[in-house]
């Protein structure tokens, strides 16, 4: 519960949409939208305290606009609506025959989510007459729920030198988050949880790189820093420390395949260390194709992607009381996932569908070295299946 | 110490990528300039797995800075 999230990723990201290239002003305008059905597995029902085993199920609409603005403007922007119901889980604990268990939240929450991304861009061509090539842009992002509220504002920029072969990219923002959780007499957590704030600053900076007329690598590094109530207000015993840093590495590459109308393949890493004790490390793995039946372009695009992080050094499965720091959620346990996806795209003129399937699977066991003696039974699985419609014109 | 090991495993990084390259001439861009070479082929399906990854996972973050919070479970 309370978790951090990159709500300004994106619409940064997606500002850059092609490595190597220049960064002309965009000129088309496009409407978007997207419809998701996230499902998470059931807990076992040996596993539960009660006979609570139904996990969140989750329904996401996304719509996205963006258009060229005056002079050499252009805008993006995000709306994303949720709505949720399920249980989640509240403890874990190994009962007395060593077995580990999990208490889930009793009834089922019902729950909604706004989400607001605003993000202007100015892109500068300065190139051969000795000026800025580039961009320089803002972001504006708003969440709300009914127990939570979170503004984050970032601004981020491009510069392209050595004739376009090297870009240097650079984001920061801050954001500011409330917390007002549901029921908050029901227990001594959420009374001193309602009304705290939570806080971060974040900074990234990269660095992308021409290598040739097929490839082109970028490799970045982040800082995050959160302070404030960061510990989860709905789960028991759950004391988290009042700041967390959080270091970051990263690097992207995509390299040309001849391969039918064009493929690339796709690999992203990542290395993540906190303060808290967490290292992870993330691999992305995904082959792009491009396939051409007559009028319809088409787009095929597998993934795989592996994830391992350690434990914190509070948490522990049998969360204590005693304990300044303690813990017994799982994402913060030491555990492994994979998940695998297709994507498919079909584009015909203005008009582009998409679908896209994805199957998210976690374990102790997928760490495969320093596999943690306890069991960490909260674990998830879970499943994505999105459709979405986009209409685009010059 | 992890410092400065993070900042030798980047600018060896650098040094590799520097020292690799080759000279590509607009006109030689054609492949870089295909749709499958997105960072990102599609920003929506990238702003919900991000959401998602970070609402399930200890860690987060990654191609920018991050932003704010949710009250995700």
């Amino acid at each position: 519960m309370m978790k951090a999230k990159n709500s300004l990723a994106a619409l940064a990201a997606a500002a850059a949409v092609l490595p190597g290239q220049a960064d002309p002003v965009p000129t088309d305008t496009a409407m978007s939208y997207r419809f998701s059905q996230y499902q998470e597995a059931d807990i076992p029902e040996s596993r539960t305290f009660s006979d609570e085993t139904a996990r969140y199920s989750i329904d996401v609409h996304q719509f996205a606009y963006r258009r060229p603005l005056n002079g050499n403007w252009y805008l993006r922007s995000e709306l994303q609506y949720e709505t949720m119901s399920g249980a989640s889980p509240m403890q874990t604990y190994k009962n007395g025959d060593g077995q580990s268990v999990v208490l889930m939240s009793g009834a089922s929450i019902d729950e909604t989510r706004i989400d607001l991304k605003l993000s202007p861009k100015r892109y500068f061509d300065g190139s051969g007459r000795g000026g800025i090539d580039g961009t320089l842009g803002g972001t504006f992002a708003l969440s709300t729920e009914n127990d939570y509220d979170s503004i984050a504002v970032g601004t981020d920029g491009s510069l392209n030198l050595f004739d376009k072969h090297t870009t240097l990219l650079g984001s920061v923002s801050v954001s500011y988050d409330m917390l007002a959780p549901t029921d908050a007499f029901l227990s001594e957590a959420r009374t001193e949880a309602d009304g705290r704030v939570k806080r971060s600053f974040s900074l990234y900076e990269a660095i992308s790189q021409v290598i040739n007329k097929d490839t082109v690598l970028q490799v970045g590094g982040g800082f995050t820093r959160w302070s404030g109530y960061l510990s989860d207000p709905y789960k028991f015993e759950d004391r988290r420390p009042g700041e967390r840093t959080q270091y970051l590495l990263d690097t992207r590459l995509r390299h040309y395949y001849p391969v039918l109308a064009g493929a690339a393949v796709h690999l992203d890493y990542r290395y993540v260390s906190d303060s808290w004790g967490i290292h992870s490390n993330t691999l992305d793995l995904a082959w792009a194709q491009k396939l051409r039946t007559g009028v319809v372009g088409i787009f095929l695009t597998p993934s795989l992607r592996y994830y391992r992080q350690t434990q914190a050094e509070f948490y522990n499965i049998n969360a204590s009381s005693d304990a300044t720091y303690s813990s017994s959620d799982y994402r913060l346990s030491s555990y492994g996932a994979v998940t695998v996806g297709l994507e498919a795209r079909f584009v015909y003129r203005s008009w582009q569908v998409s679908l896209d399937w994805q199957q998210y699977m976690s374990s102790e066991d997928m760490m495969m070295l320093q596999v943690p003696e306890d069991e960490s039974p909260a674990l998830v699985d879970y499943s994505i299946i999105s459709l979405g419609i986009e209409y685009r014109r010059e | 110490m992890k410092r400065v090991s993070y900042r030798a495993a980047l600018l060896s990084l650098l040094v590799l990528t520097a020292t690799g390259c080759s000279t590509v001439e607009p006109w030689e861009r054609g492949h870089l300039a295909q749709e499958v070479m997105a960072w990102q082929v599609d920003p929506l399906k990238a702003s919900l797995d991000n959401h998602i990854n970070f609402s399930k996972e200890g860690t987060s973050g990654g191609g920018s800075a991050a932003g704010g919070g949710c009250g995700c479970n």
